[in-house]
């Protein structure tokens, strides 16, 4: 070894553990979406010749566009930009690639503009809390609180970081809110540990996420706000208990010192799976309803001041995330729009232009705001069947070319997915009343129009109406009745829509659609029995009386549950054709073992003719003959039934009728 | 790094590129991706990376029949690309002057005085890359992340082997310094 080499080993060796961090660093990947969508724009220059330089040219107008869509300039210097644009749209229909150099120059020296204009007036660029912020953070602590990392100790500071495998540790007096990457926050006690064990996005979905977290002692309030698809969930485990929020949920779970965890649903429901020695149960648990040391039980929740202040607390983070996605929808002034057009002339690459179109697609939802927010109904509607039109021809363009240009077509219809979810992420806490509701419909019927094959129309149907009944629990604790009443009737008519569509399927197709109502089925139970809580109106005092509208939402919930449980029985007789198949049989029995409350809450058996449904309340028993369908139903209770040959009149068991059998 | 890319395949695929064959560049361009996005990505940024990354393999099949295999292996090719790219894409967006190599820095060790101990983490020690001078990042992006050898390193930035060494000593001394002011001792890096 020479001089050097041994000089150079002597004092190497003092960075040996900096360079195994440096060799450990995590490693950074291009996701498998971008490198395809990357790849096909390669590939397409290398294939028709394309000069580099135009490439970069188009590279550039991007970066425009993306500035232009932070900054507002004056009427000034939007004039003087759309004059300079105008003149290279002109010339470049004409020129050839030797032009670009003059082009970039023109539209570096438009940056510039550009630059001096967001110097001068300061157009800042509000960090947006409804956008994707894919990290877990303390949000705020009072007191003394650290966070234990690699078994080192930290001091929490707001702002800090969290990461899987962090506890988070509250001292006497102290208090931490810690804000999850999925928008859920959690509110810790005074002398609470919290291990956080899972942290999860996709990165190719970010609206898919998974939280996990382990309370060791203490006591935590956890809200989730906006899950909506199968595979999130935000997941509490409090000693042999795993608490899990799919959807919306607010909970509390609480160990005291020497004590056993109690989980109390708070609104919503949560479901439950405890173990013990001999066995594993799982429930759901609905509002109002907790489970302690295997037994659950109604609980007068409202009278402890910890959970009244989180309610309160929670109401304003929610103002606060409705109040952020309706700034999310930011107008465009017309330079942004003429550079949005601008691009997608100039675009040659199909996929580029595919992705431009669904990119001006977010400029159409931010001007049906301003006409929403302005009263201007009609206006805001013809631009909502606009961004529809452009999803669906976008959307056309993927399947189309799914063929000819694979992974052209699939980063397209991903970035179309993800774009959608994202939205309906950020809208899902809007109700009826918002002024923006109609935006997230528009977005609801767009999920349907990009589904590619009846079964995937028919899951998002269903996925529509499910959120009808968590705008149901909304509508309820904001005491809306009446707007909670005709959200229930929504629901009941969008599952007889679907059910009706599914009847005209091919038999092919009908099996999975039928698998897909059974499942969504089994969770809107577990909503419409939390709705059915919620909505109960209390024993009435000598000096009360029940509201009317409490009676007849009650009523509602209790038909929409019988009914659409029979819709569900004529589309599976009518799918299984003499047999049930064995996703079918799966389905029936995902049916059979929800338990609320501890409690089963429906029997369904199915037979080759023929199909019986029971709950507390109902029997249904559905028989098909050769000549036709006939649904009966009987109440238990009032000892009465009713047959009709396939439709149910609604609110039918409100009073006693004579057996017409 | 990986066997891959010094592989006779890569070579192969090289020539039939040359010919016209642009399957074969298609499948350069998947074994080269990663590697160059992860180099572009830690030396210009995150927001620049795919851009760059796309006017790399761009240059590179303009470029592809004047490379000669011989004096250096068609990863250090491309990854000169790549620096040329980069070094382009820095003279468009100065923003900052560097630093002249000579000037010795003297911040001492262990100065942290903030009552919060930070540990080492992947989050902590990218953040410190950025703050380095370009020519000590780029060093240490191609040295442990690109996991490329002494040899094609020197061959990329057109310097000796000698002098690559003193620049990578310094680049370590320099992200040591940088970690130190964030809080992380010895013991913890």
């Amino acid at each position: 070894m020479d001089l050097l080499e041994k000089l150079f080993s002597k004092h190497i060796n003092k960075f040996r553990s900096l360079e195994t961090k440096l060799k450990n660093i995590s490693e950074v990947r291009l996701n498998d979406a971008s490198a395809k969508e990357l790849k096909s724009r390669v590939m397409h220059a290398v294939n028709f010749g394309k000069p580099v330089e135009e490439n970069f040219f188009v590279a550039l107008t991007e970066k425009i566009k993306n500035l232009a869509s932070q900054i507002q300039p004056s009427a000034y210097f939007r004039s003087m930009l759309k004059e300079k644009m105008e003149v290279i749209v002109e010339s470049g229909r004409h020129s050839k690639w030797a032009s670009a150099s003059m082009y970039r120059r023109t539209f570096a020296s438009a940056l510039a503009v550009i630059f001096v204009v967001g110097v001068f007036f300061n157009f800042g660029y509000r960090v947006n809390r409804a956008e994707a912020s894919v990290m877990t953070i303390i949000d705020q602590i009072s007191g003394n609180v650290t966070v234990v990392r690699d078994n080192k100790i930290l001091i929490a500071e707001p702002g800090l970081l969290l990461l899987a495998d962090d506890t988070i540790k509250t001292g006497p007096g102290s208090r931490a809110i810690i804000r999850f990457l999925d928008q859920s926050v959690s509110r810790l006690d005074e002398n609470t540990d919290v291990k956080i064990s899972k942290l999860y996005v996709n990165p190719n979905n970010k609206t898919e996420t998974i939280v996990e977290i382990i309370i060791e002692r203490g006591r935590i309030w956890s809200r989730v706000v906006n899950l909506i698809n199968d595979v999130s969930k935000f997941q509490v485990k409090a000693q042999n208990t795993i608490a899990v929020a799919k959807k919306k949920a607010a909970f509390d779970v609480k160990i005291p010192a020497g004590g056993s965890a109690k989980i109390s649903a708070i609104q919503n429901h949560v479901d439950l799976v405890v173990a013990t020695n001999k066995t594993v149960v799982e429930t759901t648990l609905v509002k109002g309803f907790a489970a302690e040391q295997g037994t659950i039980k109604n609980t007068e929740v409202l009278e402890d001041a910890w959970i009244t202040d989180n309610l309160e607390k929670d109401r304003v983070y929610i103002e606060s995330v409705k109040k952020d996605v309706q700034n999310s929808f930011n107008p465009v002034h017309a330079v942004q729009q003429l550079t949005n057009d601008t691009q997608i002339v100039l675009t040659i690459d199909d996929v580029s232009k595919q992705l431009k179109i669904l990119n001006a697609a977010k400029s159409i939802l931010a001007d049906a705001r301003v006409y929403l927010e302005k009263g201007e109904i009609q206006k805001a509607q013809d631009t909502l069947n606009y961004f529809k039109s452009q999803i669906e021809s976008v959307s056309n363009w993927a399947k189309e070319n799914q063929a000819k240009n694979p992974a052209g077509a699939a980063s397209v219809s991903s970035q179309l997915q993800e774009m959608l979810d994202s939205y309906q992420k950020q809208l899902s806490l809007l109700l009826p009343a918002d002024s923006l509701y109609l935006i997230k419909q528009t977005v609801s019927e767009a999920r349907v129009i990009i589904a590619t094959t009846p079964n995937k129309k028919t899951e998002e149907r269903l996925s529509q109406a499910s959120s009808k009944l968590l705008e149901v629990q909304d509508l309820i604790e904001q005491g809306d009745t009446a707007a909670a009443t005709r959200q229930v009737q929504e629901y009941n008519k969008a599952i007889s829509d679907v059910v009706t569509d599914i009847k005209q399927l091919p038999i092919d197709q009908k099996e999975k659609a039928v698998t897909a109502i059974l499942n969504t089925k089994a969770e809107d139970l577990k909503a419409l029995e939390a709705a059915s809580t919620t909505s109960m109106p209390t024993m009435p005092t000598q000096t009360q009386v029940t509201p009317p509208t409490s009676l007849e939402l009650q009523q509602t919930i209790t038909d929409a549950k019988t009914e659409s449980l029979s819709k569900v029985g004529e589309v599976v007789l009518d799918a299984q054709m003499g047999q049930p198949s064995a996703s079918i049989l799966k389905g029936v029995e995902t049916m059979n073992n929800i338990e609320v409350n501890g409690k089963s809450v429906i029997d369904l058996k199915i037979s080759n003719d023929g199909i019986m449904i029971r709950t507390e309340a109902t029997q249904i028993d559905v028989i098909q003959s050769e000549t036709s369908t006939t649904t009966t139903i009987t109440s238990p209770t009032t000892n009465t039934s009713v047959t009709t040959p396939l439709k149910l009149i609604p609110a039918i068991l409100t009073t006693p009728l004579p057996t017409t059998n | 790094m990986s066997q891959e890319l010094h592989s006779e395949h890569v070579e192969s695929l090289v020539i039939n590129s040359q010919n016209g064959d642009a399957d074969a560049f298609g499948k350069l361009y998947d074994i080269f991706l990663q590697p160059i996005y992860r180099y572009v990505y830690y030396r210009a940024g995150k927001e620049e990376a795919e851009d760059l990354t796309e006017l790399i393999f761009l240059k590179t099949w303009e470029h592809i029949r004047k490379y000669k295999r011989g004096k250096y292996s068609f990863s250090s090719w491309i990854f000169r690309i790549a620096h040329n790219v980069v070094v382009d894409y820095y003279r468009g967006n100065k923003k900052e002057e560097e630093l002249p190599e000579e000037l010795e820095d003297n911040r001492k060790d262990n100065q942290a005085d903030t009552h919060t101990r930070r540990l080492l983490t992947n989050e902590i020690l990218t953040f410190a890359l950025k703050e380095l001078k370009d020519q000590y990042r780029q060093i240490i992006i191609l040295k442990y992340i690109n996991e490329l050898s002494n040899e094609e390193i020197a061959d990329i930035l057109g310097k000796s082997q000698t002098a690559l060494r003193i620049l990578q000593f310094r680049a370590l001394r320099q992200l040591k310094n940088i970690l130190t002011d964030k809080g992380i001792t010895d013991s913890q890096a």
